[in-house]
């Protein structure tokens, strides 16, 4: 497992959910830190799960979210810089 | 003769209930008490939505644990003509639909008969539970199968992004 940016978290959010954005009238653009998945409508509870599965196998990495404030939970910014950082320390830990 | 009209009268009785219970205020007290005086089992702090239909004929069948949260307009079909009940457990011979320790049952789902929920299990809105589901799973759809694991039970008005954040893909 290597290190890798929240840049990098954020563009595969982007193209994992490239058509329900699309549907929405969301450009890749409009994805800014605080635009929250769930309140626009774009991703369900279950679609939130199948997003972090889909993150956990694209960058190979087991992101446990109990350290995360639950209030940004569904937030793309917070998100993505919380797996990134996860994945650093995991890195830096061996 | 005598018996049909005691079955008769068991029958408006259990309706009569029923009807309360679906209409009546009272989530945690009068719906439940209804309910109980049908016939089903429950433990502690059982929480009934809106509108429910737990089994018309024969409610006796239904068990429910403790802390079990019920959404609104969920229907639980515990008999269906020509279906045999497999039991449940001691002294659980006639349980069709048994819901263990800390189920949420989402708005709108559907029970069908013959099936276990394990404890903590979550079932997402408007799913159709055929078969039986694993303690601490979440699942969705028709039919209803397991989407994550969960790391704590959603039923008892537990925080819903705390739940969320606890899920873990399913991974059989």
């Amino acid at each position: 497992m290597s290190a890798f940016s929240s840049t990098e978290v954020r563009s595969f959010i982007i193209s994992h959910l490239a058509v329900p954005l699309r549907e929405n009238g969301i450009m890749d653009g409009q994805v800014t830190d605080d635009f929250d998945l769930m309140r626009k409508g774009i991703i369900d509870s279950i679609g939130l799960i199948n997003l972090f599965g889909a993150i956990g196998d694209h960058f190979d990495i087991e992101v446990d979210f109990d350290d995360m404030d639950t209030e940004y939970l569904t937030v793309v910014g917070p998100v993505c810089h919380y797996i990134a950082e996860h994945a650093k320390k995991r890195s830096t830990n061996g | 003769m005598a018996k049909r009209i005691r079955r008769y009268v068991r029958g408006l009785k259990n309706r009569f209930f029923q009807h309360l219970a679906r209409f009546m205020p009272g989530a945690t007290t009068f719906r439940v008490w209804c309910n109980k005086m049908r016939g089903i089992r429950m433990g502690k702090d059982v929480w009934l939505g809106y509108d429910l239909i737990l089994e018309t004929e024969y409610p006796g069948w239904i068990w429910m644990g403790n802390n079990v949260e019920i959404n609104m307009r969920a229907t639980l079909i515990a008999h269906f003509h020509g279906t045999d009940i497999e039991p449940k457990g001691p002294g659980l011979e006639k349980i069709s639909i048994k819901l263990e320790d800390d189920v949420f049952v989402g708005p709108g789902v559907i029970i069908l008969p013959n099936v276990v929920v394990g404890h903590g299990a979550a079932i997402a809105a408007g799913s159709v539970v055929t078969r039986n589901i694993p303690p601490m799973t979440l699942v969705q759809g028709n039919p209803a199968v397991p989407v994550a694991r969960c790391g704590i039970p959603l039923a008892g008005r537990v925080n819903y992004k705390e739940f969320l954040k606890k899920l873990k893909p399913y991974k059989p």
